[in-house]
């Protein structure tokens, strides 16, 4: 199957521990650089729906600036009782130096 | 059944043979006076009562009366660099978050929002906020503690804005450690801290990292935990494997005030139990083919030149002089700093200071852990173990992320963390391994309590006349 990726940022626009925003089709994606690696998951919070731009990454670990909810980038997982729904990860390459993401799901990460 | 020596004072008789202050001192170098000065003291020889380890009373006495009463590091530095960083620590049935503030200092505040008491940040979360907001209502408070936000504000005429302020507990800083204390009455930490910073002046906490945490629940009393590491005279029947490289019996048990302990205890010197004499260059490849710890064991071989061969013991020298300097070189090159300043001892000693009630810190290059032993939540039968491996910062001053906890269960072993040396994780397992039978033991016995050797574990004494001190507070 083919897959349609939208090319959103340059890789040097997101420096390890950065993430930003983005809207694609009525999807709210974060697109992050947890330590060298990019990541794209849902930028809405499993628990009460804010949004997890800027929140701290350390370790693979997103945690919401809300409340503090912390999630797997890699596969979406959260932690602890705030935490039982997963975020939703998305497919993303880099092609060019540029990060790409489609709005199909990441191939399955097993954690 | 021999008898004791009767002519000497209780505490008085040692292990024959070299003392450990005697064979740092033939090292020839420059060990810091205090590591040759024993400090011990005869401080009595009662047993310990088996139900200070099991009952539900003597919990609830420690949480009330140690707990909430004693300076206890809740974090590292490290965990909350910037603005708005916190970090859930928790204590029994006590939840606290702690803060750096945008001016830099360090907050701590009961997690629990002065509203309808939720929780401000999940338990065991970390993370960065621009806020303190409860899930709940969504109440808010600066990083500084001031209310900023009630929803519905025309609900709460009865607010006083000034008197909803987060309260904050005491929190204090040594060697990167972040230290907090629920007792506004409690004495600076600097008086508890002892001789704790003196003795580390030239060993700097701060400046390593948390490069590995590694974090076990234990089937046994939080105090029973602790003090399987507070001495080495399991080490012949619990870690027979390593007696060639170890001096056990001959460590040196050494206590400062109420709150400070120490032993030495020598690497590259064979048991005194051993009756067969060894070469040096024999201890020498005894060490080289251990994995004694992190990082080094499977290096020590591996990165000699296979040319030069195994490594030799040069003639007039030892074993001890030549591992250090093995080490000096090999972990300098791994961590970019320069050790050669470093002596003998300081380089591979175990070297374990314990400061009350719950932490053990080492400060010799071979050894960069910390202890830390919590009990878990309200249970007087479990304990939650921090294994930390702090590692010096690289000279281009880049700090990494400190380590995220790797959990391990009651059953799990040591060797299921990823990348820990084998070595090392088979004397964890057989130092954990062992709780749970003390732990049943002590249900067991007739007798009531536990009889201590008065050298070798006077450490252990120390710590219960500390803590029957703060339980008559």
């Amino acid at each position: 199957m083919d897959q349609t990726f939208h090319p959103l940022l340059d890789c040097a626009e997101l420096p390890p521990g950065a993430s930003k925003g983005f809207r694609i089709d009525g999807h709210d994606i974060l697109v992050g650089n947890a330590a060298g690696e990019f990541f794209a998951v849902q930028n809405r919070c499993t628990h009460q729906n804010a949004p997890l731009e800027g929140g701290r990454i350390r370790n693979g670990l997103i945690a919401c600036p809300m409340h503090g909810v912390m999630f797997d980038v890699r596969t979406g997982c959260g932690r602890g009782q705030m935490g039982r729904v997963p975020l939703r990860v998305y497919a993303l390459r880099v092609i060019d130096g540029r990060i790409e993401v489609s709005l199909d799901a990441a191939p399955a990460t097993t954690a | 059944m021999n008898t004791p020596c009767e002519a000497i004072q209780p505490g008085a008789a040692r292990c024959p043979g070299p003392s450990t202050a005697d064979i740092i001192r033939a090292d020839g170098d420059h060990a810091p006076a205090h590591l040759t000065t024993p400090n011990y003291r005869f401080i009595g020889d009662e047993d310990i009562d088996f139900a200070r380890y099991t009952t539900r009373e003597f919990f609830e006495q420690e949480k009330q009366k140690l707990w909430l009463k004693v300076w206890q590091w809740a974090c590292r530095e490290e965990d909350i660099p910037e603005a708005g960083d916190y970090f859930v620590y928790e204590i029994t049935d006590r939840s606290v978050i702690i803060v750096r503030t945008a001016d830099g200092t360090i907050k701590a505040y009961p997690n629990s929002c002065l509203h309808r008491g939720t929780q401000l940040k999940p338990a065991g979360s970390a993370g960065r906020s621009k806020n303190l907001r409860c899930p709940f209502h969504g109440f808010t408070w600066s990083l500084e503690g001031a209310l900023t936000e009630v929803p519905c504000r025309w609900d709460f005429p009865h607010i006083d804005d000034e008197r909803f302020r987060l309260p904050a507990l005491r929190v204090e800083t040594w060697g990167g450690f972040v230290f907090i204390n629920f007792d506004d009455q409690a004495p600076p930490l600097a008086e508890h801290l002892g001789i704790l910073p003196e003795h580390f002046a030239n060993w700097d906490l701060s400046a390593k990292f948390t490069a590995r945490h590694v974090r076990k629940l234990l089937p046994a009393n939080w105090k029973a935990c602790l003090e399987a590491f507070l001495e080495s005279y399991h080490v012949l029947e619990t870690h027979p494997q390593g007696v060639a490289t170890v001096g056990d019996a001959n460590s040196q048990y050494d206590i400062y005030g109420d709150t400070v302990s120490r032993f030495v205890h020598l690497v590259g010197y064979p048991s005194p139990h051993l009756e067969q004499h060894f070469s040096e260059q024999q201890i020498l490849d005894a060490l080289m083919a251990e994995g004694v710890v992190e990082g080094v064991g499977e290096g020590i071989g591996g990165d000699a030149d296979p040319a030069a061969g195994r490594l030799r013991v040069p003639e007039g020298g030892t074993a001890r002089q030549t591992f250090a300097r093995h080490l000096q070189g090999m972990l300098g090159t791994a961590y970019g700093k320069d050790f050669s300043h470093l002596s003998v001892t300081e380089t591979i000693d175990a070297i374990e200071y314990a400061l009350f009630p719950n932490t053990c810190l080492f400060p010799s290059l071979l050894f960069p852990m910390v202890y830390r032993f919590r009990p878990n939540g309200n249970d007087p039968d479990t304990c939650i173990f921090d294994l930390l491996f702090l590692q010096p910062l690289p000279d281009s001053g880049e700090r990494p992320d400190p380590a995220e906890p790797f959990e391990l269960d009651i059953e799990q072993s040591f060797h299921e963390v990823p990348g820990f040396d084998p070595g090392l994780a088979t004397i964890y397992d057989q130092d954990t391994g062992n709780l749970i039978g003390q732990q049943r033991g002590f249900k067991s016995s007739t007798k009531h309590g536990e009889t201590l050797g008065n050298y070798q574990e006077v450490r252990i004494r120390q710590l219960h006349r500390t803590l029957d001190a703060f339980l008559r507070r």
